[in-house]
């Protein structure tokens, strides 16, 4: 078994945490991890990518090789075309519909439309971050999202967000549920 | 591996050090190093001596002091920061270590946060030391362990290289015991560490003998290591590149792994052996590949144009050199805009550079630091940046070439590191320029250090607070202001009146980094009648954009109420949101 997870998103967005989380929760459930970040720089505003990789057996290369990615967890819709290539077609793509406009943002309909023809979830994370109560819960709305294509089980996911988050847990384990129902 | 805990590369790395019983723990932050020392720091109760220095030059000469006294002493920087501590590096080598001296070099190849991508293998060869090179976080936290035992037993300092990729990825890592620390004691022997000519011609010597023993370690380490497979194809290896080399390996080639240097001589003999071919993959210089092509007709690497001679390998890089298929895979069919990094919504240096630009400047030396972000438009209010410290002995320099209207901009943290040396320069050759030092006290750009601006230092202690000002003012600068840059106006004004007066001008730019707690107000600001001048928009900040279907600006929630728009606009349309 092997689970290549890469999460994209804009420096700010919580994407160290979230990825932080899925790696404890491997650990709990006694995976092999590697979780490759970025820090510095990129983290003020700029465009963010996280490498998780969870296996029974052996992890060698903490980057993902393009084309084998499993799950693609976009916190931003640009941010799900600009790592389009680490997927395949069986690839499973949970992309967050509200964006975080730039210069030149494409269309919102041609980003979706592309997305589409793939294997992919529209969430709207911030709209149910919200109804969980804090807008800044998106990262674990699509966590929750996300769960089914993972080798995670959600009461060992529910526990770790328990044990990581630092503020607004009960928040962040609602939103996580929306999640999972997205 | 199941009472293990997830560390990044850089955790490993503090954690081999603290069961190696260190004492002492220094460095400056710098990515991709920043979190090996507040690792340290968060994770001693008092035992270890956890700093940062002004700079690494101060922290390596603190950790050499440590080493004198027996104890063991880590000392931490990025690779562009042993440019900086190079000076007593190199003359340790003859001087020799007590304690074992371990040197971190964080090198950053594909420069995520970074000027340059300098490889570190370069400076131990230099310095004639030994260097080790973990392939992952594990790896890292063995060979720090490795590392003092070698720095003891050769007397020297030992460098450790590290990757942006090694220390920003984590893994699950087994705790083990930490080591009783060694008793410090002084055993003076000025023959070994008063480094004058006579003692030195000695200390060169030993150094030289010095070197077969340490090609002898080199040989027989665990480290350096072979995966067997076919043996026509060779892959020589070190660093990130073996777990390259492992992730498409089906034992149709073989691999070695190179992870201490200098480079053994026997086992690469032995490796190359018969092979037809040798593919070497390492990241930086061609470092591994040059010294090999010496000793096989059939090398190629990134000195052969193989592979890419500039930026980070990745495990797609690798795949083709090894003759495999990248993932035939399909990116975005439209053009993406990029998504550059930005100074913060709120950040003070926006209105002390947007004032600076104001005033047209003829050149901006620019430093290290956050404001270096002001180069992009709307600001583009950085003209040149090359170093720590750089911007104002740059500034010196193009006004004694005849340049008037000159300007240096450089933050507090910079100026401290490696700034005040230049200012004294400057005012002592009688420079005219402005120099404008951005204190938001804080090391911003590596995640909130404090400095001795500051006033508390990483064991989280209260200090003394450096003035800045008052630097300044010792360095023989008689012109010194201090203005909050929220007042974008009153600066405007302030640095035109100073920016053509003869001599060295300091303005001090204060008001905290917005990153830091309690800094952020919860005032948003909003627009009311917008006459769609778009002056607010030079500022350049993430939250305000213009609609065009309104023909207005408008606030986004990424405010978080500077009101710097709202001191530029020339109507006075915009406002908090309570005042509307």
């Amino acid at each position: 078994m092997k689970s290549d997870i890469l999460i994209a998103g804009v420096g700010g967005q919580g994407i160290m945490l979230a990825s932080k989380i899925l790696s404890n929760a491997a650990l709990k459930q006694r995976l092999n991890v590697k979780k490759a970040e970025t820090h510095g720089m990129a983290q003020r505003g700029g465009s963010v990518v996280t490498h998780v990789r969870l296996s029974d057996s052996e992890i060698h290369s903490p980057l993902i090789p393009k084309g084998g990615v499993d799950v693609l967890i976009a916190f931003e819709p640009l941010e799900a075309l600009r790592y389009l290539d680490y997927a395949s077609k069986e690839t499973f793509i949970v992309v967050n519909s509200t964006p975080i406009e730039i210069d030149n943002y494409p269309g919102m309909d041609d980003i979706l439309e592309e997305l589409e023809e793939r294997n992919t979830l529209v969430v709207d994370a911030l709209e149910l971050a919200r109804n969980a109560g804090n807008a800044l819960t998106q990262n674990t709305v699509l966590l929750g999202a996300s769960l089914n294509h993972l080798p995670l089980k959600r009461e060992v996911m529910e526990e770790t967000i328990r044990e990581t988050v630092k503020r607004a847990v009960d928040e962040n384990l609602k939103a996580f549920q929306l999640g999972v129902r997205a | 591996m199941y009472d293990a805990v997830i560390l990044s590369g850089n955790e490993s790395i503090a954690r081999g050090a603290l069961e190696s019983g260190i004492k002492l723990a220094t460095g400056y932050p710098g990515t991709p190093s920043t979190e090996i020392l507040e690792y340290i720091a968060v994770n001693t109760g008092g035992e270890v001596h956890a700093e940062w220095a002004v700079n690494e030059k101060v922290a390596l000469e603190t950790a050499v002091g440590a080493s004198y006294s027996g104890v063991r002493a880590l000392c931490c920087m990025k690779h562009v920061g042993v440019n900086v501590a190079a000076d007593p590096l190199v003359t340790l080598a003859y001087t020799g270590v007590r304690g074992g001296l371990v040197l971190v070099a964080a090198d950053d190849p594909g420069m995520h946060s970074s000027q340059n991508e300098q490889d570190s293998r370069f400076y131990a060869e230099f310095a004639k030391i030994p260097l080790l090179e973990p392939s992952d976080a594990g790896e890292a936290r063995d060979m720090v362990r490795e590392a003092f035992i070698l720095s003891e037993e050769t007397g020297l300092p030992v460098m450790l290289r590290t990757l942006t990729r090694i220390s920003h990825t984590s893994e699950p890592i087994e705790l083990e015991a930490v080591e009783e620390q060694k008793k410090p004691g002084l055993d003076v022997n000025r023959k070994e560490w008063v480094m004058v000519p006579a003692c030195a011609r000695l200390r060169h010597k030993i150094l030289n003998q010095r070197q077969e023993k340490l090609l002898e370690y080199s040989d027989k380490s665990r480290y350096n290591r072979v995966v067997e497979g076919g043996n026509e194809v060779g892959v020589i290896s070190s660093g990130i590149c073996f777990s390259y080399a492992m992730e498409f390996h089906k034992k149709d080639y073989s691999v070695l792994k190179i992870g201490s240097y200098p480079l053994p001589e026997k086992v690469l003999r032995n490796f190359l052996e018969g092979k037809e071919e040798i593919l070497v993959l390492e990241e930086g210089e061609p470092f591994i590949e040059e010294r090999v092509r010496c000793m096989h007709p059939n090398v190629k690497g990134r000195g052969t144009g193989d592979i890419p001679l500039e930026g980070e390998l990745t495990p797609d890089i690798v795949s083709l050199a090894l003759g495999g298929e990248v993932g035939k895979t399909r990116g975005a069919s439209m053009e993406l805009p990029p998504r550059h990094p930005v100074m913060c919504p709120g950040c003070p240096h926006r209105g002390a550079l947007y004032a600076l630009k104001k005033n047209q400047p003829s050149i901006v030396a620019g430093d290290i630091g956050c404001y270096t972000l002001g180069v992009q438009k709307p600001l583009e209010a950085i003209d040149t940046c090359l170093c720590m410290g750089a911007s104002i002995g740059k500034a010196a320099g193009l006004n004694h070439s005849g340049i008037e209207g000159v300007a240096a901009v450089i933050g507090e943290s910079t100026f401290l590191h490696s700034g005040i040396t230049s200012l004294m320069s400057a005012t002592y050759n009688q420079a005219n320029i402005l120099v404008l030092i951005l204190d938001n006290s804080t090391v911003a750009m590596t995640g909130q250090q404090p400095t001795p601006a500051t006033g508390v230092n990483i064991r989280g202690n209260r200090t003394g607070r450096i003035s800045i000002e008052e630097v300044c003012r010792a360095c023989g600068v008689d012109s010194v202001d201090v203005i909050d840059p929220h007042r974008v106006n009153a600066m405007r004004e302030l640095i035109g009146k100073r920016l053509r007066q003869d001599g060295v001008k300091v303005i001090v730019s204060r008001a905290p980094c917005v990153m830091l707690e309690g800094v952020v107000r919860d005032e948003r600001y909003v627009v009311g009648d917008c006459s769609a001048c778009k002056k607010c928009l030079e500022l350049g900040c993430p939250a305000l954009d213009f609609n065009e279907r309104e023909n207005r600006v408008v606030i986004s929630q990424l405010c978080t109420g500077c009101g710097m728009c709202a001191e530029v606009c020339p109507l006075d349309a915009i406002k908090k949101r309570n005042e509307i």
